[in-house]
């Protein structure tokens, strides 16, 4: 049955990439889009084999409530991107291409739909019948991901990958060469015009940047917020902005992960590790919402910090999404009224100044606190 | 008895030319009286000499109802077989030897490495869909970001080496193109524009239709 769920998973995720690259006349002029299903099936497939078997971890999407919540989260952004009809034709062409036959459009998409619900129905019963428990115990967790060797030679062929393909893709040269030229000169209305002129992939380049701006930390983020308010109005900005900065910090917690407390430790000295440690234990799940809401502490260390301690990753989302928030909020509204009344331009200026002052309070407290905890000691 | 005889002559005669017109209208390719009927899977293509069309029979691909092309009709065994509005079983080389019968002349002045934006040359060609019995003109039946357009200036761009070397079955295309053994002239080469079947003019998905091709 856990291989049943797993090929569903690799099914959905394939359906989903093969939809959305119905978005790119340029891929789907040249392929039928219907081959990522099996190819996805494939890769999803492996990764079962490889961390869920040989590592024994609890990859959430071999769980049937993770498995229920992927297929509602990505039905509905397909039916935002299609809608209802359009969304029938493309499921309908996506699968009659493979087969090279003329079945009618809607009639194949509801028997395709049909068979995922079926699929679907069969595993919440089975699900009922015998669940699958979640790992429980820290130590488990850190057995199976922080000296992990495998994850280590992961993470380490991944940023050798990213180094060594700027030397020799002449393409990805000149993006990073073109992103850290546009984030280091602050150069907001540049960086705008360049998002802008991918057209309906601007999301995903402006994803992309955060991404590149989280793994070098000294980039700053704030100019991409203000870009992505000024393009998408402050309201889908700061949520483009602030869903792409979970991914950034997600990465940069997995590439520590990976790394590893002992591979860290020859790194950066226990000591400096212990220390850290000391800091989350004191302030215990607080520490990355205080963190993240001081404009002063780098974002990105934040990230790297806490993937070398135990936290887990479903905490580290939410306090990170939850720290985040006040200032892409806030930031955003800057960049929304880059070109909108002065009104707006004033309250924005406020909120900044107000973000500033209540997180330096914050911090007093914070330097307060433990010193007292000092003197107790 | 004289005037008998040139009445049995022009008899004979007159039996003799209607016999010559049925047996030559009997051939799929000369003086058809219409042009349109007839066609089937094994036989997809006609042509006529006289009045310089060439019809073909092609079958609806509503994908791209609601998703964009830039492939008009493409033949089904060709690589972009699934990829246009309108798949036929006609083959690019016997539309590029129909047109040419019917006198069209072929532009052959795109290649892949053209500059963008350089326009097809060739022929001109009338492009009519025929539905319900009547011919809708290409450019009716077609929108370019959902907007309508007009004069598409089809053209007979020939390619047949090419079209040979790339086998991807491309009978028309929409924008100016270097394999299509035809295309519209309206967009430049790799300006990259495509369009969409509106579906409140054509026949809906898997449908046939015929289309003409008119030489101007």
């Amino acid at each position: 049955m856990t291989r049943l769920r797993v090929i569903y998973n690799g099914v959905i995720w394939g359906l989903f990439c093969a939809l959305l690259a119905w978005q790119s006349t340029w891929l789907q002029m040249r392929i039928a889009l219907g081959w990522l299903i099996p190819v996805v099936v494939v890769i999803v497939y492996l990764c079962y084999l490889f961390y869920g078997r040989r590592l024994q971890q609890n990859w959430a999407i071999f769980r049937f409530p993770e498995t229920l919540t992927v297929t509602a989260v990505l039905s509905v952004i397909l039916l935002l991107i299609y809608h209802w009809q359009p969304l029938l034709v493309v499921i309908g062409a996506t699968i009659r291409e493979v087969f090279n036959a003329s079945w009618a459009l809607n009639t194949t998409a509801y028997f395709v739909l049909a068979i995922m619900a079926l699929w679907l129905l069969v595993l919440a019963i089975d699900s009922r019948r015998h669940p699958v428990p979640k790992l429980q115990s820290a130590d488990n967790f850190k057995q199976a991901t922080l000296q992990s060797k495998i994850g280590l030679v992961v993470t380490i062929i991944f940023l050798v990958a990213l180094v060594v393909s700027y030397y020799f893709i002449p393409g990805y040269q000149r993006f990073i060469n073109t992103m850290s030229s546009l984030l280091v000169h602050l150069d907001i209305t540049a960086l705008r015009d360049y998002i802008n002129s991918f057209g309906i992939w601007g999301p995903l380049i402006s994803t992309l940047l955060m991404i590149f701006q989280s793994l070098l930390a000294p980039l700053p983020a704030f100019v991409l917020t203000f870009a992505n308010a000024y393009l998408y109005g402050w309201f889908w900005g700061a949520i483009l902005s602030w869903s792409s900065a979970m991914l950034g910090a997600l990465l940069c917690f997995y590439i520590a992960r990976g790394i590893g407390r002992p591979f860290a430790e020859k790194l950066v000295t226990k000591k400096a590790l212990a220390k850290m440690d000391n800091f989350f234990a004191e302030y215990g799940d607080y520490t990355i919402v205080v963190l993240r809401l001081l404009p002063f502490v780098s974002f990105d260390e934040v990230s790297y910090g806490a993937g070398f301690t135990d936290i887990r990753t479903g905490k580290f989302l939410i306090a990170t999404g939850i720290g985040q928030l006040p200032a892409t909020i806030v930031y955003s509204f800057v960049g929304g009224s880059l070109g909108g009344s002065k009104l707006m331009l004033f309250m924005a200026l406020i909120g900044v100044i107000l973000l500033v002052v209540v997180s330096l309070l914050v911090r007093k407290i914070m330097l307060k606190r433990q010193a007292k905890r000092q003197v107790g000691v | 008895m004289m005037k008998q005889h040139r009445v049995l002559g022009s008899l004979i005669a007159m039996v003799l030319m209607i016999t010559g017109i049925v047996v030559l209208g009997a051939t799929p390719t000369q003086a058809a009286k219409n042009i349109t009927k007839g066609l089937t899977t094994e036989k997809p293509l006609k042509y006529n000499k006289s009045t310089k069309e060439i019809a073909i029979l092609t079958q609806v691909n509503g994908t791209y109802f609601t998703q964009a092309t830039r492939h008009v009709i493409v033949n089904v065994d060709g690589s972009n077989g699934d990829k246009s509005l309108l798949k036929t079983d006609a083959t690019p080389k016997a539309f590029n030897d129909a047109l040419k019968k019917v006198g069209a002349k072929a532009g052959n002045n795109l290649t892949k490495k053209s500059a963008a934006g350089t326009k097809v040359k060739g022929s001109k060609l009338g492009v009519y869909f025929v539905i319900n019995g009547k011919r809708v003109k290409a450019e009716k039946a077609v929108q370019v970001n959902k907007k309508d357009v007009s004069n598409l200036d089809f053209r007979f761009g020939g390619n047949m080496a090419m079209n040979n070397e790339m086998k991807t079955g491309c009978v028309l295309c929409f924008d100016s193109c270097p394999v299509g053994i035809a295309s519209g002239a309206k967009y430049g080469f790799q300006y990259g524009e495509h369009f969409t079947g509106k579906d409140n003019v054509l026949p809906k998905d898997g449908s046939n239709m015929v289309v003409v091709f008119k030489v101007k």
